[in-house]
């Protein structure tokens, strides 16, 4: 299980590294440039706050992963909460995204299939160390 | 351990619960509604989900302090090490409200600034004594 947490600890970061291009490619600096100033402030500020997340998550699993395989409930709680973040991220990409608003073409539906799978593996992971697996 | 720290996150818990609440206030208060409407779909979606992942990582955290206080108030090396990333997490959120935040926009509601400010610093002082308790 060890092993399992470390690869999905580098799946967090290389999501996160991903993640950075988000902004240009959908353009976030131009179309918040026509909110006010808090609202746009609130935006940036929510998705540092979510960058960071993704990246802690990455950090611990990769670097000190026995903290989360640790036989304490705590360990659990967390695992338990990071395996209900990813699952929730996978309910948003179905039921919450318009769809119609996706780039067509082959490659962006094999990244789309790729996000999928890391987030669904990210379930699973975290939720085997959450109901006790440790082998 | 210092069980004596314990109802002092019992009480974060309820401060984490009340921020959380206030991101549906913000709703209404700065009218994200029509604000939202100047932009793309995709940039509104994403504003809602990213309002969706705080709340919830909000209430997760509020979870923690209620079930595992004890863990928080230096029980564990664990608990003491969330603590510790709790802190740091206030305390950024801290910064930010102060200096990135619009001051004009925080001025015309002092007295939710006030309260944002004084749950912020009591979140970074309960993390802080968990983290080194």
């Amino acid at each position: 299980m060890r092993t399992f947490v470390i690869a999905a600890g580098f799946g967090q970061l290389a999501l996160a590294a991903g993640s950075l291009a988000i902004p240009r490619v959908l353009g976030w600096r131009e179309e918040t440039a026509r909110l006010r100033p808090l609202t746009r402030q609130v935006f940036w500020t929510y998705a540092a706050y979510i960058w960071c997340f993704n990246v802690s998550f990455g950090l611990v699993s990769t670097l000190v992963p026995h903290w989360l395989l640790d036989e304490v409930p705590l360990a659990r709680a967390v695992a338990g909460f990071i395996a209900v973040y990813w699952a929730a991220r996978v309910v948003v990409q179905f039921a919450w995204f318009d769809r119609q608003d996706m780039p067509a073409g082959a490659i962006y539906r094999a990244g789309e299939a790729a996000l999928v799978a890391l987030f669904v593996a990210l379930v699973l992971v975290y939720g085997a160390v959450a109901t006790g697996v440790r082998r | 351990m210092t069980p004596r720290l314990i109802p002092f996150f019992w009480l974060a818990g309820v401060v984490h619960l009340l921020i959380a609440s206030a991101n549906f206030v913000a709703w209404r208060m700065f009218d994200y509604r029509g604000e939202l409407a100047k932009v793309s779909r995709t940039v509104r979606q994403v504003f809602v989900v990213q309002n969706v992942f705080i709340v919830v990582v909000l209430c997760a955290i509020a979870g923690l302090c209620f079930v595992h206080a004890a863990d928080l108030a230096g029980a564990t090396t664990l608990g003491r090490r969330v603590s510790t990333f709790l802190a740091a997490f206030w305390a950024l959120r801290l910064v930010i409200h102060l200096a990135y935040y619009d001051r004009v926009k925080r001025g015309q509601h002092p007295v939710f600034d006030l309260l944002f400010v004084a749950a912020f610093v009591y979140l970074i002082a309960v993390f802080m004594l968990g983290a080194i308790a």
